[in-house]
């Protein structure tokens, strides 16, 4: 009974606890059921995407050339302001007003709103004109049931102008002025405070924190003629009640530049610095566990992962009494058994300084000599097989890498004829230690001009290798997937049949000894697996292309194969 | 949101997300091998649930339908790439060594899910099924191609197990004494 009472509290407690825990998807998830659900929209996020990158390429290359802005700057100087921030519990969305003296101003404000959507703000030329709406994903996981929500600040100001080092002052809320000054180069100020609404205000040049628990940081560098600013702020925003939030920022460059930012979407400036303002909401916990816990629910919000003594004990203890029964790199390895069937082709090629004079003119090449040994040789296609095992290794979800041992069989014919009678002919070879040619002399009844009857030689090789590559997945869902990949092999040829043309192109010498025992091939292929029962299926084109020469170096004309097959295999995963 | 989802509109069918995949990617934890997998069957699930929502016919909670989705999803997954069969092995409970130094602790929703992880495969998923998804011995067999009795075996075993290991992380007291569980701030 007492028993009954304790299991049944088990699978209760069981039940209670696992409902209670939570995780938190990273955003690959959604995008990746979004583009399931409307694959048709994909194009705009990419267009929009490249757009941006562009526009970033573009900013960083404006911005790098130094000279051009200065000299910009000096004649035209800018206000740039833009504030983007998470939504704080219905707070009001502060807009800009931007107010100033000068010439040419250049003003962006950006806030997030209690919608999520983005209002953007520009004024140029003394106007600011609402410009356009922009919905970006909330931050749910941020202000969820919790009044602080974290907000990463940062300010950044530059200010220029030219042949001279200005003194520069960051004015916030009128607050004593956080100065840049003097001719120094790197100088640091550390300046603001964060009113009530998440605004930032400043002071100079002590660093506080508010009731609010809020700190803002900013860094000044000054050259002689440019000066940047950047603040950084991470601000814990307090809950917001439901007043109207007027929130309002001053920045000013003395003698340059006044910045106003209230709430009003229209304004006039005539500001002449260039103020950059991000408020941008903190995203690094995204993804993240987070199952409520006594200390989080009292802590400011920010998620932070710690792990306690007793934590870290006992997941050590957890790793040591349970080791896992499968290694990691069994779940990643998988053997694959495969064949080839293909067609092979031969391709000959020679120096045209080992050419002979030509005795015969149906197989000259022009100027009386006997041409390209390409050419003189009727090739035809053979049949090649491929057949081996590798062992596939998943380096990530989309690449992997092979290795493994394979036999090749290639094979292609040639058009020649069967003389009655044996014909003392030639093989031109080169002497590997003088480097020169010279004449090797056989007999041959196999010739390529005529003779008694028509025959078919086949060239052949018998090779092991063992291909070392990669394959990419291109695409692929739970039953189908399509690879390319490609793979390097080095290959010993075990034997094979040669029959080589003569110096002349009119006989055929039989002579496997000049067939190179190493050589390289490379392998291209791409191909579609299916799976089945813990088995995969694999089918696919594959190119496979000789490095090398078929024969040592010293016969005058190279020859090099290539198969063109399709491979077929059985995938079984460890 | 429902109509939304019904007419393929892609906020609503977010939002309906952003409600339940925080849950479900821990019901997906606790079948998976590692959160990667817990989130590859997490969006395999939504996408059933997008594509099947008009078989929804709001006669229960549409979280307990949506849970139901997710959790056949997660048995396919381990039936596909698992040697399942294998998985249902007896594991060495004497392995987990008891430490007879009782304390009382806080027990947390994580703690009590990542041991429910340590249970090898086939424990596991059979006691996710039975215990905590509430399905019948009979639909286990049925959804894990074994035998109603090997469903039972094992889920005996998996609590047994199981149980050995909360006491070894002082999850809770041994029963021997006081048939009493230290849940959430329990006294000792």
């Amino acid at each position: 009974m007492e028993r009954k009472f304790y299991t049944d509290n088990f699978e209760q407690l069981l039940k209670e606890k696992s409902d209670e825990f939570r995780m938190y998807p990273s955003k690959r998830v959604w995008h990746s059921i979004y583009n399931d659900l409307h694959p048709g929209r994909k194009w705009p996020s990419v267009a929009v995407s490249l757009i941006l990158i562009i526009a970033l390429l573009m900013t960083g290359y404006w911005n790098n050339k130094s000279t051009l802005v200065t000299q910009r700057l000096a004649s035209s100087k800018n206000i740039y302001a833009s504030i983007t921030g998470t939504p704080v519990n219905n707070s009001a969305v502060p807009s800009g007003t931007i107010a100033g003296a000068g010439n040419n101003t250049s003003v962006v404000a950006e806030k997030l709103n209690a919608a999520n959507s983005i209002n953007t703000v520009t004024a140029q030329q003394n106007t600011i004109t609402h410009v356009s709406s922009a919905v970006t994903a909330p931050a749910t996981y941020v202000n969820r049931g919790n009044p602080l929500a974290p907000v990463h600040a940062r300010r950044t100001i530059i200010a220029s102008s030219a042949n001279t080092v200005a003194p520069t002052t960051t004015n916030i809320n009128n607050t004593p002025p956080s100065a840049i000054s003097g001719n120094g180069i790197n100088s640091e100020l550390t300046a603001a405070t964060v009113n009530n609404n998440g605004a930032i205000a400043g002071s100079n040049p002590v660093s506080s924190i508010n009731q609010n628990g809020v700190k803002a940081k900013a860094d000044a560098t000054i050259v002689p003629v440019t000066i940047t600013a950047t603040e950084e702020a991470v601000v814990t925003l307090p809950k917001l009640d439901s007043k109207e939030n007027h929130q309002e920022e001053i920045i000013s460059v003395p003698g340059n530049a006044v910045i106003k930012i209230a709430s009003s979407e229209a304004a006039t400036t005539n500001a002449t610095a260039l103020v950059n303002t991000n408020i941008v909401k903190d995203e690094s916990k995204a993804g993240t566990d987070n199952t409520p816990s006594a200390s989080q629910s009292t802590s400011s919000g920010a998620y932070k992962k710690t792990i306690s003594a007793d934590d870290k004990a006992w997941i050590e203890d957890y790793a040591f009494h349970n080791k896992s029964k499968r290694k990691k790199w069994q779940d990643r390895t998988a053997f694959s058994f495969y064949l080839t069937p293909g067609a092979v082709f031969g391709k000959l090629s020679n120096d045209a300084k080992y050419n002979l004079p030509a005795a015969s003119p149906s197989i000259t090449n022009g100027g009386g000599t006997v041409g390209n040994a390409n050419n003189a040789v009727n090739k035809r296609p053979g049949l090649g097989i491929e057949g081996g095992f590798s062992i596939n290794y998943s380096l990530a979800k989309k690449l992997l890498v092979n290795a493994g041992i394979q036999a090749n069989i290639t094979s292609y014919g040639i058009n020649a004829y069967e003389t009655n009678h044996p014909v003392l002919t030639t093989l031109m070879l080169i002497d590997p230690n003088s480097g020169f040619p010279y004449m090797h002399s056989s007999l041959s009844t196999l010739s390529n001009i005529g003779g008694s009857q028509p025959v078919v030689l086949h060239n052949q090789t018998f090779q092991v290798s063992l291909p070392l590559g990669f394959a990419f997945k291109l695409w692929g869902n739970d039953k189908l997937a399509w690879y390319t990949g490609a793979t390097i092999q080095p290959t010993f040829v075990a034997g094979g049949k040669a029959y080589l043309i003569s110096a002349d192109r009119n006989n055929y010498v039989a002579d496997p000894s000049l067939i190179r025992k190493w050589n390289l091939n490379t392998g291209i292929e791409s191909y579609i697996t299916y799976k089945f029962d813990g088995f995969s299926l694999q089918a696919g084109p594959q190119y496979r292309r000789q490095l090398m020469s078929t024969y040592y170096n010293k016969y005058t004309v190279n020859e090099k194969l290539s198969n063109v097959g399709i491979k077929l295999g059985l995938i079984k995963n460890f | 949101m429902l109509a939304g989802c019904l007419r393929n509109n892609a906020a609503s069918q977010e939002a309906l997300y952003h409600r339940f995949s925080p849950r479900m990617l821990g019901v997906c934890y606790r079948f998976a091998k590692n959160r990667e997998d817990a989130e590859d069957m997490l969006q395999e699930g939504f996408i059933k649930v997008f594509t099947q929502m008009h078989q929804y016919r709001n006669e229960g909670a549409l979280e307990g339908w949506i849970r139901r989705i997710i959790v056949h999803t997660c048995i396919n997954n381990l039936k596909k790439n698992k040697k399942f069969s294998d998985s249902l092995d007896i594991i060495h409970a004497n392995s987990v060594h008891v430490n007879e130094e009782m304390i009382p602790s806080i027990m947390q929703a994580k703690q009590v899910v990542e041991c429910i992880r340590m249970l090898p495969l086939g424990y596991r998923t059979v006691l996710n099924l039975y215990a905590i998804e509430g399905f019948p011995h009979k639909e286990i067999a049925g959804m894990l191609d074994i035998e109603e009795s090997t469903s039972r075996s094992q889920y005996t075993r998996a609590k047994a197990m199981l149980e050995e290991i909360l006491i070894r992380k002082k999850i809770i007291q041994k029963p021997k004494e006081k048939a009493r569980l230290v849940a959430s701030g329990g006294q000792g």
